[in-house]
C-alpha cells in the first residue's frame, strides 16, 4: 500500500525564492516613478559599491542560517578589519596585497573560532557569536577609538577600479552570483544542506557534521573580512562601529533573500538581491522624503516582518506533519 | 569462524539493558532473519554494528577481522551497510545527491560533479531496475515507498559485504516488495551476508532461510526456517513468562462513555479512528511500533490537532487545543519521553509534582505552603514514592520512581481519562506491580485508562480490552477470550485473528 | 534550618561572587587612594543599583533560554521620552512616567509576542526591536536628546540614607521581590519549567507561550526603570546612553550563574554579577582603560562563563548516555 500520496510536485516550485525578485521590481518601479530616468548604468555602477559590502555579509549569514545558526560576529569582524586596514595598511603595492590577504585570513580564522566553540562546547550559535562580536568590536575600539585612519590610495584605487566602465564591485557581485551556483552543488554545498535539514541523517550517511559547521562559519568570517576591506576602500577611513549596522542588515538580507533552512532553499543570488533590496529601501526613503531617522525603525520592522513571513512558510511546510508544536 | 560474528555484545541505556551478552553469527549466502517483539534489541544490535551507537562490551568480527569503527562512515567502509528503518535520507536534496552523500566522486569541480552524480545515479537506478524515479527529483517529493527504495539503492551502491534491511519492507508497496525479493536473491547469489528484520512472518518465510529470535535483549535461539513452524517462533518470541506480578483483573466497567472519538483523521498518521471508552475500564492499545498509537494519544491529550474528526468527553464535544485544556477537560497524558516530556529533570521532585496544579494553590500571588505540603504528602503516600528529600532534583530518583512522579503529578489533576504511553518501559518489576495495582484501583474508582504498551504480555494481563492499530487505523478490538498475545501479534502483522 | 543550609550549599558560587566583590574593593583600595572610601562606595552602590535593574530584567529572558538585545534602546528611549515629553511636549510629570512605563510594557509585549507566538528567534526579535525603538525615538525627537530630567527624579536618584543611596535600597527591595516571584509564585515555577524543558512544561499544562511573553515584558520594564534612574542620577538623558549595556548585562548575568540555555540561576545571583561588573568597571575607569578594552573584557568574560558551564554539563553528561 502506498501510504503517501503524490501531491507534492508543486512543492518543487518555491514561492519564497521569488519574493526578492518581486520586491526588487516593486522598489525599482517606485524609484522610477519618483525619479524618472535616474536608474541607468551609471547609477548601477555607483550603487554596486554599497551593495557589495552587504551582499558579502548577507551571503555569509545565509549559509550560517542554512545550518541552523546565526553569526553575530560579522558586525565586530567588519569593524575590526575596517580599523585594521585603515590604520596599519602599508603603502607599497606588494604590502597592500599581502596585508589584504592577511586580513582575509584573519576573517577565516575568526570564523573557524566561532565554529569551533559552537561545535566543541555545544553553545547556542547566537550567544557564541555574540561573545566574539564583543571581542572583535572591542579590538576595533582598541585600534581606533573614533573614526579616522588613513587608507593608501593604491588600495582604494584597486577596489574602486573600473574595468572599462564597469566597477570592480559590480563584477564581483556577478561573480558571486555565479559562484553560488557552483557552491550549491559542491561537496560542501551538499553537506551543508544535509546538515541543515537532517543532522542525524547526515551523520548516518557519513558526513562530518562538525567539519561542515566549522567550514560554514569560516566562510562567513572570510566574507565578513572581505566586506570590511571593501568598506575601508569606499570610505577611505576606519570606524570602530562600522560593522554594527551589518548585523541586522545581513540577517534581513538573508531572510529577504529567501533562504529557508526548513525547505533547503537558498541562493547566493537571493542573498545578493536581499542586500540590494535593503540598500535600495534606504535610498527610497531619502527619495520619498522620509526622515533619515526612520531608517533604523523601518529596518527593524522589515527584519521582523520578513522573519515572521518565513516562519509562516515553515508552518505551511510542516502542516502535513503530525508533530507537537510547543 | 563465521563470516560475521558478534561475541558478548552488551549495551545499556541508563539502567535498562537493551542488549545483554548477545552472541550472533551469520554466514555468506544466507538471508538471516531477526525476529522479536518491539524493544527486544534487534535495532540496537544493528546500530551497534553500524557504529551508529556505542556498545558497552563485546566484539564484532567481519570475515575474521575485528571491527573498530567510531563513525557510521567507517563502519560502511569496513563493509557494513544498513538500510535504516527511520530514513537517513536528506529530504531537501535530490535523489542523485542523496545516493552519493558523503562520497567522493573523484576530484571533480562542482558543476561537472553534479552532472557526474546524475549520470552515476541514473546508472545505479537502472542497474537495480528502479523505474519511475528521476535522479533529479527532490527526495521530499517522493512517496514513502520510493524513499525506502532510494535508501536501499543507496546502501547497495556502497557494495558492502553485509547488508542489513531494518524493516525495509514495511514502507514498500507490493510490487516494490517483489523487486526487493529479486534483489535479495541476487545478493544471496553474490555471496553477501544479508540480515533481514521484519515483523511479517510471511515475508520472513519467503525471503530468509535462517532466523534468530531475540527477547529482552538476548539471543534466544537460531533456527533454520524450514525446520520450525510459526507457533514455535511465536512461542520463542514471547517466551515463558513469570506470572504473578499482575493484579487480578476485575471487571469494573460502567456503561457511561467518558471519552469518544469520531473519525479522527490526519493524513499518514491517523486513519478515521473512532472509539468509545467507558468509565472504569482499562483499554490497551497494541500493534507494531509507529502505527499511529502515539499520534492518537497526542491528539487525545490536546498536543496535536487532527485534520478532521471530533472528540467528545462525557458526551459533550471537547476542544482540546493544548494539554492544559485537555487536563481541564479531564484528560491527562503520561507522555512518551519521560526525560524530555514527562518531567523537568533539573527541577526538584516537589516542583515537578506540583507543576500542573501550582496556579491553583496560590494565595495573594504566592504559593500557599500549607496546601503545598498537604498535596505533596498526599501524592507521595498514594503512590508510595521513595523520595528522600522532596527538594532533590527529580533526576536523582530511579526510573521507576520518576515514572511514579509523572503519574502522581497527573493524578493530582483528577483526570477522568488517563492516557499512558508505554509507561512501564525501563521500570523494574516491583514498581510495575505497584503501577498496575494502581491502574486497577483507579479503574475501580470510575476512571478510564487508555494504555499503550509495546509489551503484549502487559496488555493482555492488565487491560480489559485491547485495540490493535496498524497504519493509523484500529484494526482489531480484542476482549475476553480473544485477548491473547498470539492474537495481538497476529492482528499486528496483518494475520486474521482466530 | 535545613533549607537555609541547602540554599547556601547550592549557591556557593554566588556567595563567592559577593566575597570576591568585597575583596576586590579592599585590595584595590590599597593601591588607589579614594577607592573604597565611604564616598566612593556610595558611588559604587548607586552604579550597582542602576546596572542592577537592567540585569534583573535581562535575567528573565535568559531564564527562558532567550536573550534581550533591546536593553540599550529600551533604557535610552525611556529616559529620553520622559525628558523630551516633559521639557518639549509639555506632559505633566506623572503622565510622562505613566506613558513611559506603558510604552515599555507595550514594546516588551510586542517582543514577547513575536518570540513566543510567532516563533521569531529572540535574538532577531529583540535586536529588531532595538532598531525599531532607536528609529522611533530619533524620528520623534528629531535626534535631540530630551534635555534635563525632572527635578523630582534627580532628587530621588541622588537621595541617600547615610551613605547608602535610596535607589540601592529600592533595588535591593526589587531583588527580594523578584526572588520571591521566582521561587514562591506560580509564574516562577512555570518559568523554570519552561526554561529547563519547554516540552515537559507544555505536557504539564503550563502555558509556555504566555510565560515567555511575560519574561520579555518584565525585562522591558526593568530596562526602562534602569534608564529612568540613570537619567535622574546623571541629571539628563542622552542618545547612546545605553549602548554598551547589552554586553554588560549579559556578562553580569553569566557571571551571576544564570545559564544561557535557560532554567538555571536566580536574581540574587545575577545581582552578584552586576556587583562584580560595577566594581570592575570602576577599576577600569581608575585605570583609564579604553572603551575597547572594556568591550573586549565583556566578550572574554561571557565566553569564559559559557565554556565553564559547557564543561560542567559535559562532565555531567559523560556518565549518562548520549546518542
Amino acid at each position: 500500500m502506498d501510504v503517501q500520496k503524490r501531491g507534492r510536485r508543486f512543492g518543487g516550485i518555491n514561492i519564497s525564492a521569488l519574493i526578492p525578485y518581486f520586491l526588487l521590481i516593486v522598489i525599482l518601479i517606485i524609484m522610477g516613478v519618483y525619479q524618472p530616468g535616474v536608474i541607468n548604468f551609471n547609477w548601477l555602477n555607483r550603487q554596486a559599491d554599497s551593495w557589495i559590502t552587504l551582499a558579502l555579509a548577507g551571503i555569509g549569514q545565509t549559509l550560517v542560517f542554512m545550518i541552523g545558526g546565526t553569526d553575530l560576529s560579522v558586525g565586530g569582524l567588519i569593524s575590526f578589519t575596517n580599523c585594521l586596514a585603515a590604520v596599519y595598511m602599508p603603502e607599497s603595492p606588494l604590502g597592500i596585497a599581502a596585508f589584504s590577504l592577511g586580513i582575509i585570513l584573519i576573517g577565516a580564522i575568526a570564523g573557524m573560532f566561532n565554529g569551533l566553540i559552537i561545535v566543541k562546547f555545544r553553545l547556542q550559535p547566537f550567544i557564541a557569536t555574540l561573545t566574539t562580536w564583543a571581542i572583535w568590536s572591542g579590538a576595533a575600539l582598541c585600534i581606533l577609538s573614533v573614526d579616522g585612519g588613513d587608507v593608501p590610495k593604491a588600495f582604494t584605487g584597486a577596489l574602486l577600479h573600473k574595468f572599462g566602465s564597469v566597477k570592480v564591485s559590480l563584477i564581483l557581485l556577478i561573480l558571486l552570483g555565479i559562484a553560488g551556483v557552483f557552491f550549491k552543488v559542491s561537496r560542501l554545498g551538499i553537506a551543508l544542506l544535509a546538515v541543515g535539514s537532517n543532522e542525524k541523517g547526515a551523520y548516518f550517511g557519513g558526513i562530518s557534521v562538525a567539519r561542515t559547521k566549522i567550514a560554514v562559519y569560516m566562510i562567513s568570517g572570510t566574507l565578513a573580512a572581505c566586506a570590511g576591506l571593501f568598506r575601508t576602500a569606499q570610505v577611505s577611513s576606519g570606524s570602530p562601529t562600522a560593522g554594527d549596522a551589518f548585523i541586522l542588515l545581513s540577517c534581513a538580507a538573508a531572510v529577504i533573500g529567501g533562504c529557508s533552512p526548513a525547505t533547503g532553499h537558498y541562493s547566493f543570488t537571493g542573498a545578493i538581491l536581499g542586500a540590494v533590496i535593503m540598500r535600495l529601501l534606504t535610498n527610497l526613503m531619502v527619495v520619498m522624503g522620509v526622515s533619515s531617522y526612520m531608517t533604523s525603525f523601518l529596518q527593524g520592522v522589515i527584519l521582523i516582518l520578513s522573519v515572521c513571513i518565513s516562519s509562516f512558510t515553515v508552518l505551511f511546510h510542516n502542516r502535513k506533519k503530525m508533530e507537537v508544536d510547543v | 569462524m563465521a563470516d560475521l560474528e558478534i561475541r558478548g555484545l552488551s549495551k545499556a541505556f541508563g539502567g535498562v539493558k537493551a542488549l545483554e551478552q548477545v552472541d550472533f553469527t551469520a554466514n555468506r549466502g544466507e538471508v538471516h532473519a531477526l525476529l522479536g517483539e518491539n524493544g527486544a534489541g534487534k535495532s540496537t544490535l544493528i546500530k551497534c554494528m553500524g557504529a551508529c551507537q556505542s556498545y558497552d562490551s563485546g566484539e564484532i568480527y567481519l570475515c575474521g577481522k575485528k571491527l573498530e569503527a567510531a563513525h557510521p562512515k567507517q563502519a560502511m567502509e569496513a563493509g557494513i551497510g544498513i538500510v535504516f528503518q527511520e530514513l537517513s535520507l536528506i529530504p531537501n536534496l535530490s535523489v542523485a545527491d542523496n545516493l552519493f552523500l558523503g562520497m567522493n566522486l573523484g576530484n571533480k569541480v562542482s558543476v561537472t560533479r553534479r552532472k557526474l552524480a546524475r549520470e552515476r545515479a541514473a546508472e545505479l537506478l537502472k542497474k537495480y531496475q528502479v523505474e519511475g524515479i528521476s535522479p533529479d527529483s527532490r527526495v521530499e517529493a517522493l512517496s514513502l515507498s520510493e524513499k525506502q527504495t532510494i535508501e536501499i539503492v543507496k546502501v547497495l551502491s556502497r557494495d558492502t559485504q553485509v547488508i542489513v534491511f531494518d524493516e525495509a519492507t514495511s514502507a514498500l508497496t507490493a510490487n516494490r516488495v517483489e523487486w526487493l525479493y529479486q534483489l535479495v536473491k541476487r545478493l544471496q547469489q553474490e555471496e553477501k551476508i544479508i540480515i533481514f528484520i521484519s515483523h511479517r512472518m510471511g515475508e520472513i518465510r519467503r525471503f530468509c532461510n535462517v532466523v534468530t529470535v531475540f527477547r529482552n535483549g538476548r539471543n534466544v535461539g537460531t533456527r533454520l526456517l524450514n525446520q520450525v513452524d510459526n507457533d514455535q517462533l511465536v512461542h520463542l518470541m514471547l517466551g515463558r513468562k513469570i506470572a504473578g506480578y499482575y493484579p487480578e483483573k476485575v471487571d469494573t466497567h460502567r456503561d457511561q462513555v467518558v471519552l469518544e472519538t469520531r473519525d479522527l483523521y490526519f493524513e499518514h498518521y491517523l486513519d478515521h479512528v473512532s472509539l468509545a471508552l467507558r468509565a472504569g475500564e482499562v483499554v490497551g492499545i497494541g500493534g507494531l511500533a509507529g502505527q499511529g498509537q502515539n499520534s492518537l494519544l497526542l491528539a487525545l491529550a490536546g498536543a496535536v490537532k487532527p485534520q478532521s474528526g471530533q472528540i467528545f468527553i462525557e458526551g459533550k464535544p471537547a476542544n482540546l487545543k493544548n494539554p492544559r485544556a485537555a487536563m481541564e477537560a479531564g484528560v491527562s497524558l503520561v507522555p512518551e519521553e519521560r526525560a524530555t516530556e514527562g518531567l523537568v529533570l533539573e527541577l526538584s521532585i516537589a516542583d515537578n509534582l506540583l507543576l500542573p496544579m501550582i496556579s491553583t494553590i496560590t494565595r495573594g500571588g504566592l504559593i500557599d505552603s500549607r496546601r503545598e505540603k498537604e498535596l505533596l504528602r498526599h501524592a507521595v503516600e498514594s503512590l508510595s514514592i521513595k523520595t528522600g528529600d522532596m527538594e532533590n532534583p527529580v533526576n536523582s530518583l530511579s526510573g521507576g520512581n520518576q515514572q511514579k512522579v509523572v503519574l502522581a503529578k497527573l493524578l493530582m489533576t483528577h483526570p477522568k481519562v488517563l492516557l499512558l504511553y508505554d509507561f512501564t518501559r525501563g521500570v523494574d518489576v516491583g514498581t510495575k506491580n505497584t503501577m498496575f495495582t494502581l491502574l486497577r484501583k483507579l479503574a475501580a474508582e470510575g476512571n478510564c485508562i487508555l494504555f499503550y504498551s509495546t509489551d503484549m504480555e502487559e496488555l493482555v494481563n492488565v487491560c480489559d480490552r485491547v485495540l490493535v492499530m496498524d497504519h493509523g487505523a484500529v484494526k482489531a478490538d480484542l476482549s475476553g477470550e480473544q485477548l491473547t498475545e498470539e492474537n495481538i501479534l497476529k492482528a499486528s502483522i496483518g494475520d486474521q485473528v482466530a | 534550618m535545613g533549607k537555609v543550609k541547602r540554599a547556601l550549599k547550592n549557591n556557593t558560587d554566588i556567595l563567592g561572587n559577593y566575597v570576591i566583590a568585597v575583596l576586590l574593593v579592599a585590595i584595590i583600595s590599597i593601591f588607589y587612594r579614594g577607592f573604597g572610601s565611604i564616598s566612593h562606595i556610595s558611588v559604587l552602590l548607586s552604579d550597582f543599583a542602576i546596572l542592577g535593574f537592567l540585569v534583573l530584567g535581562q535575567t528573565f529572558p535568559v531564564l527562558t533560554g532567550g536573550i534581550d538585545m533591546s536593553v540599550p534602546y529600551m533604557m535610552c528611549s525611556a529616559a529620553v521620552v520622559l525628558n523630551y515629553g516633559i521639557n518639549t511636549v509639555g506632559w505633566s510629570v506623572p503622565l510622562a512616567f505613566l506613558l513611559v512605563l506603558l510604552g515599555a510594557l507595550a514594546a516588551g509585549a510586542v517582543s514577547g509576542f513575536g518570540i513566543a507566538y510567532l516563533n521569531v528567534h529572540p535574538m532577531i526579535m529583540t535586536y529588531g526591536m532595538n532598531s525599531i525603538l532607536m528609529g522611533a525615538l530619533l524620528s520623534w525627537t528629531s535626534g535631540t536628546a530630551g534635555g534635563f530630567s525632572p527635578a523630582g527624579l534627580q532628587a530621588f536618584a541622588k537621595l541617600k540614607i547615610g551613605f547608602i543611596p535610596v535607589i540601592t535600597v529600592v533595588f535591593a527591595g526589587a531583588t527580594a521581590a523578584f526572588m520571591l516571584l521566582l521561587k514562591r509564585s506560580a509564574y516562577g515555577k512555570h518559568l523554570y519549567a519552561v526554561g529547563n524543558c519547554r516540552r515537559a512544561a507544555y505536557f504539564s499544562g503550563v502555558n509556555v507561550k504566555r510565560t515567555i511573553l511575560i519574561a520579555y515584558v518584565i525585562s522591558a520594564l526593568c530596562s526602562a526603570l534602569g534608564g529612568l534612574i540613570m537619567s535622574g542620577r546623571v541629571g539628563q538623558s542622552y542618545l547612546g546612553m545605553g549602548d554598551s549595556y547589552m554586553f554588560i548585562t549579559l556578562a553580569a548575568v553569566a557571571i551571576g550563574g544564570i545559564s544561557m540555555n535557560g532554567g538555571k540561576g536566580h536574581v540574587v545571583g545575577s545581582a552578584s554579577g552586576a556587583l562584580i561588573i560595577t566594581i570592575v568597571l570602576s577599576v577600569l575607569t581608575v585605570l583609564k582603560a579604553s572603551l575597547g578594552v572594556q568591550q573586549l573584557l565583556y566578550g572574554v568574560v561571557l565566553l569564559g562563563a559559557l565554556v565553564l558551564e559547557a564543561n560542567k554539563l559535559n562532565f555531567g553528561k559523560r556518565k549518562g548516555e548520549k546518542t
